[in-house]
């Protein structure tokens, strides 16, 4: 089914389409930007950030559960929402870092309407790159007006041009469950290839146009897992982090951490997972002062910006924060 | 696609691209109580039920409403209210009511959600929290929503069917009935956009609008008027057009032609300053805005610097200077000696400066605005217009909050009412978010150098406060002698300088120039007592010979919180307690014209004056006052207000507003009262007849002024205000008989107090206000109701000041870079503190009335209390607001010893 809708460009009088696509093929066909819920494009549009064609993938059937796979894991569909995902009795008994997220993660209403696949795919939030004045890399330029100019809310490990950090929330917290996802019901790609090793400024993602995530699978679950998540952010409420952590741990009856994980987000043009802080929690009995310097660790190899200086300390802190109420089973969030 | 709303089916066959659920609802169905505001799905105000679940109809595309059940708060109507929506009403869940149709639908679907988890059980704060961070509320209507919601869900409005209503405009606003500008949908009606330039600093060498009047939809076109063809901002006016729909007058934009000599620009005071910056008003100083209300004061430039004449402190400003300079070297006298910054503050009202005008004839026009001054704007209007001011009508039923923004003839107006008369056609002008937030107005930000020399017994020797002010383009801040005015004693030394750049204008903002003045100074006496070991309220006793100023010290030193404050830097955990007080004052505003109009007839009682309700509640105000006096229910008052033909009523700023109207609408009540009982005793020949609750006893019973009104030929009564007995001449009343502009200042000052609690995180850098006392001595509060729910707002917007809200420039390109919601950070309700707030009543009986306002007063000492607590409980003396947690983290673990004061 296409709609046509008139779009005035340039001056000049052209047509853009919105294509609402029924299945994958279509999709692939279609030319346009892909939209989901359209949590994210729909202001970007409203904004004059973004033009040009839609392909709406939301009457796509079959996306839209969380199940058991045939890993022992669950998938959960490109289009379930955030809200669904943060409530599934599954995901809050075997992924609790995961539905802690979901539920604490912008505003309820957002929750409700955002899908899944939306959130890993979604575009930066830097203030330069969605402000209609701006050119930058993301936008088809080639220099980022943030280096320059104020980011403050920028990375403080600086792997590629662009200054900002990715935005997942989600994304952040599938990569510290070792989660995959399934492009167009055929091939699985890990989130960590998902993202990259975000060098690369133009994009949010490794995916290629046309190609559609069509669920997010689930590695099979620990016992016993106590997992975390916490963000920093200024208000008691719906802000983007500054600086966001995820951990998992299982702790055996001596309390020693026999698996722990742990990621951070808001801080690099990728979410990072932290090997090192890991190994360093691992065999470990669990104390204040093994949590204290896990935490301290977290900002190995930091490269702040001259305003992020102020996230180093910041990731110390998250990351304490989130180690001890994973550790304690406090439900988290901001 | 086919959707149901409200019950309705509704088919379309086309649908635009980028349309989204509000444009549908809104222009298509005509569904005007769902609003836009900052279209990025954080502010709420769009929010809609779908299929039973809030969404927000600004980020929800249209085609995906396909097959759904929509439902608008347009659904509850006043037949069919929901207990949340009497809830509401009772509690005050709500100011300018623009945000209310989002919390209300937001509300119902939560109370229908508890209902099935939880019975009747009491929601706690926490989770309405939870339930409700999706919206904002910039007037601060969030301690009456709490109490709402946790009242709907216990059950206690469910079977309520008469309801009581704290303002009488609140029904309106909870079933989206109340029409503001945006929602005027008249025949015919145009889309305007303003194009606005894309450089800081910039000659207009040309500007060609026939490109874009060549587009097809595209009625008018034209370079804005009064451009003087020097750019000093990013988006200053360059020209407008009018276009059949949205898409088109954009299109119609990119179409015109400008051709720009692109000049260097500066951004911000320090860069203002430097030597070889340019000067950007020179030749054109007397065209500089100015950033205060009212009148500017005279000034000397050099270069981009403007430098008050008066200086505010007396005669020997030099004196003091040297007392400062002495008493640092001299044994038993101190000096504190610091630069206290204050970040811009953006207004952010969630109905943006918009307008729509209709001309019926050539002579004669109707501006319907958002607008605090009603009758000003008719003059201005009338002014650009080269009209006869009777041939303008200014139009303002319901306005979506000011707070100091909306007092002009603004550009969306200038360019409606222009683009109208060309094309022939109303047009409505109503920017996106990214223009209000850039454009709108802000409180201008900047420092004081301030010293305060004091002798070790707390003698205040000398006080010198210099301040710089950076209103953009815009000059004339009047804040130095802000810092003086609340203490007597020692000599003083007042400056006040402007410091232009090529940002766009600052705007007065809720006391202007008084939250920055009190950020420095109330930290500063803070500090003072810190250093001499005296107690913060002994000290300034010591300062202090007022008697309601006295009274607020004696009413901290009689708070628990107060007396059980931890001592500075004593606390060395996690999280860490602190407790602060500021005070403040502010001056005595009021409108000597200001004409109250009282109708007795067949329609009953009926108040006019052109005055505006921005959220004030002076709708309910005049309503009660009336109803009082004639003992009959507030909403059996009809109150006609918000439109020029009515008679002259105050702007809705200087806290003028209450004050001005209750007495004459007290005064005419009276007499129309009396006149009343007088023909009704002589009409229907009444025996021991006699004034009573509701009506007149006599003889034979009780006649109701509503049966009375009917029988007896029409009354009216008008009283103007007038000035008050003037006891003594005061330099303040020279300057308003000067101004000659509907405002005078009275005499005699209003005083406020108020302690914060604080508890920060140093791990996650945090700061939270859980409780915060305010006790105003402002004489009287002529409706204690009313005047807290506008204290809460003023507390909320304090907080938001001291802790999140800066704008943020690229100093590359002198673009403002918060243009949304996401990233300017305004209080949600997560951030609503436990209020307790008192009034002091007493010591300015010489105001008609007894009472004066307090709007700008209750919110002003608020930052620097936040900072006092802080310092409390940290021991770091934070001069630059906001206090994030990227100051703070840097303060206490990269910089330790910058902030700190020894």
């Amino acid at each position: 089914m296409k709609a046509l809708a008139g779009f005035i460009f340039g001056g000049k009088k052209q047509m853009s389409t919105l294509t609402m696509v029924a299945t994958l093929d279509e999709a692939r066909e279609a030319t346009g930007e892909i939209r989901a819920s359209g949590t994210d494009m729909m202001d970007r549009r409203r904004h004059h950030i973004s033009s040009g064609n839609i392909v709406d993938i939301s009457r796509i059937p079959g996306l839209n559960t969380i199940e058991a796979n045939d890993r022992g894991g669950y998938s959960i569909g490109a289009h379930v929402t955030i809200d669904a995902t943060s409530r599934h009795q599954a995901i809050i008994s075997h992924y609790p870092g995961l539905a802690m997220a979901a539920g604490a993660l912008a505003t309820p209403q957002i929750r409700w309407m955002a899908s899944m696949g939306g959130a890993l795919l979604q575009t930066t939030r830097c203030w330069y790159f969605r402000h209609e004045a701006f050119h930058c890399y993301k936008k088809g330029g080639n220099h980022c007006p943030a280096r320059a100019g104020d980011h403050r809310f920028g990375v403080a490990f600086d792997l590629g041009p662009c200054a900002f950090p990715h935005p997942s929330t989600i994304g952040m917290v599938l990569l510290n469950y070792g989660a995959q996802v399934e492009i167009d019901n055929r091939r699985n790609l890990s989130i960590a290839d998902l993202y990259g090793d975000g060098r690369d400024p133009r994009r949010d993602h490794t995916l290629p146009a046309g190609e559609v995530l069509t669920r997010i699978v689930l590695p099979p679950p620990l016992a016993d897992e106590r997992a975390s998540y916490f963000r920093a952010i200024s208000r008691a409420r719906a802000e983007w982090p500054l600086v966001e952590a995820s951990v998992r741990l299982v702790i055996d009856p001596g309390d020693i951490i026999t698996f722990a994980r742990v990621a951070i987000g808001g801080v690099a043009a990728i979410p990072l997972r932290l090997p090192h802080v890991e190994a360093m929690l691992e065999g470990k009995p669990v104390s204040d002062a093994l949590f204290a310097r896990a935490a301290e660790a977290a900002s190995e190899g930091a490269t702040p910006l001259p305003m992020t200086q102020y996230k180093v300390q910041l990731i110390a802190g998250a990351v304490l924060e989130t180690l001890q109420r994973a550790y304690r089973r406090i439900w988290g969030g901001e | 696609m086919q959707t149901t709303i409200n019950e309705k089916q509704y088919a379309f066959e086309t649908l635009d691209t980028d349309e989204t659920a509000v444009d549908l609802i809104r222009s298509r169905c005509g569904l005007t109580g769902t609003k836009l505001v900052c279209g990025s799905g954080v502010c709420g105000a769009c929010t809609v039920l779908v299929d039973g679940t809030p969404m927000v109809g600004c980020l929800l595309p249209a085609q995906q409403m396909e097959g759904k059940a929509v439902e608008t708060v347009e659904a509850y109507d006043a037949e069919n209210l929901h207990p949340v929506q009497r809830a509401f009403m009772a509690h005050d869940g709500l100011q300018c009511g623009y945000c209310t149709p989002g919390f209300i639908v937001e509300g119902i679907a939560f109370y229908k959600r508890w209902r099935v988890e939880h019975g009747l059980q009491r929601p706690s704060p926490e989770q309405i929290t939870d339930a409700l961070a999706g919206h904002l509320c910039r007037c601060g209507a969030y301690a009456g929503i709490y109490a709402a919601l946790q009242a709907a869900c216990a059950g206690e409005f469910d079977a309520v069917t008469e309801t009581h209503t704290q303002r009488v405009d609140a029904l309106e606003k909870v079933t989206g009935a109340a029409r503001y500008t945006t929602d005027i949908q008249l025949p015919g009606q145009l889309c305007g956009k303003i194009l606005r330039a894309p450089h800081a600093y910039a000659r207009v060498l040309s500007i060609d609008c026939t490109p874009a009047l060549a587009l097809a939809g595209v009625k008018a076109a034209i370079p804005f008027p009064g451009q003087d063809s020097v750019v000093r901002y990013v988006g200053q006016s360059i020209a407008a057009v009018a276009a059949v729909d949205e898409a088109t007058a954009t299109a119609a934009l990119k179409r015109i032609k400008v051709e720009y000599e692109i000049l260097p620009h500066v951004i911000g005071i320090p860069a203002a300053m430097a030597e070889d910056a340019p000067d950007i008003w020179r030749g054109h100083r007397r065209e500089a805005p100015g950033a205060s209300e009212g009148f500017t004061l005279p000034g000397a430039w050099k270069q981009n610097v403007r430098t008050g004449l008066l200086n505010m402190g007396g005669l020997r400003p030099a004196r003091a200077r040297q007392l400062v300079a002495a008493a640092k070297d001299k044994e038993g006298q101190h000096v504190i000696e610091s630069r206290y910054t204050n970040a811009i503050q953006i207004h952010t009202a969630l109905e943006p400066h918009c307008a729509v005008a209709h001309w019926p004839d050539e002579t004669q026009v109707q501006l319907y605005i958002s607008t605090q001054a009603v009758t000003a704007v008719q003059q201005q209007a009338a002014r650009h217009l080269r009209l006869p001011v009777e041939n303008v009508t200014v139009i303002a039923e319901h306005v979506g909050g000011g707070f100091g923004a909306k007092h002009d003839l603004y550009d969306e107006a200038i360019a409606a009412l222009e683009l109208a008369r060309c094309s022939g056609a109303p047009v409505a002008v109503i920017p996106l978010r990214p223009e209000e937030m850039s454009l709108g107005g802000f409180r201008p930000g900047g420092y004081f150098d301030l010293k305060l020399a004091a002798s070790s017994d707390g003698e205040l020797l000398a006080l010198v406060s210099h301040a710089y002010s950076d209103g953009g383009v815009a000059i004339g801040n009047i804040t130095s002698a802000l810092t003086a005015m609340g203490y007597s004693g020692g000599a003083r030394d007042l400056r006040d300088h402007d410091v232009v750049s090529n940002h766009a204008p600052g705007k007065p903002f809720r006391g202007p120039g008084g939250t920055g003045a009190l950020w420095a100074m109330e930290q500063a006496v803070d500090q003072m007592a810190h250093e001499l070991q005296l107690d913060a309220l002994a000290l300034r006793r010591k300062w202090t010979d007022n008697e309601n100023r006295l009274k607020l010290y004696d009413w901290v030193e009689s708070l628990e919180v107060w007396q059980n404050r931890p001592e500075v830097g004593s606390q060395n955990g996690r999280y860490r307690r602190g407790v602060g007080v500021a005070f403040g004052q502010w001056i005595y505003l009021y409108d000597p014209e200001a004409t109250v109009q009282i109708d007795a007839g067949p329609d009953g009682l009926v108040v006019r004056c052109a005055t505006q309700d921005i959220g004030n509640g002076v709708r309910t105000t005049l309503a009660r006052i009336v109803a009082e006096v004639f003992t009959v229910e507030q909403t059996k008052v009809q109150v006609l207000i918000g439109r020029s033909t009515y008679p002259h009523g105050p702007v809705a700023g200087g806290s003028r507003v209450t004050v001005s109207v209750f007495e004459p609408a007290e005064r005419a009540a009276h007499l129309l009262r009396d006149r009343l009982f007088g023909l009704a005793a002589e009409t229907f020949d009444l025996s021991a007849a006699e004034i009573a609750p509701g009506g007149i006893r006599h003889s034979a019973g009780l006649l109701s002024w509503m049966e009375i009104m009917p029988q007896i030929p029409p009354q009216q009564v008008s009283i103007k205000r007038g000035a008050d007995p003037q006891l003594v001449q005061h330099i303040g009343a020279f300057f308003t008989n000067q101004m000659g502009m509907g405002v005078m200042f009275g005499q005699g000052l209003a005083h406020g107090a108020v302690v914060v609690e604080v508890e920060v995180d140093i791990l996650s850098g945090k700061t939270r206000v859980p409780r915060v006392w305010e006790n105003l001595a402002i004489g009287r509060a002529y409706l204690p109701d009313m005047a807290r729910s506008q204290v809460y707002g003023g507390i909320l917007q304090g907080i938001g000041y001291a802790l999140y809200e800066e704008k943020v420039f690229d100093h590359a390109t002198g673009n403002n870079l918060v243009s949304n919601l996401q990233d300017y950070h305004i209080p949600g309700i997560g951030d609503t503190p436990e209020m307790f707030v008192e009034f002091t009543d007493g010591g300015l009986e010489h105001a008609k009335g007894q009472g004066i306002g307090l709007s700008e007063l209750c919110t002003i000492p608020v930052a620097a209390a936040v900072a006092n607590a802080v310092y409390n409980a940290t021991a770091i003396r934070f001069t630059q607001s906001p206090l994030t947690p990227e100051r703070l983290i840097t303060a206490l673990y990269q910089e330790p010893n910058r902030n700190a004061q020894a």
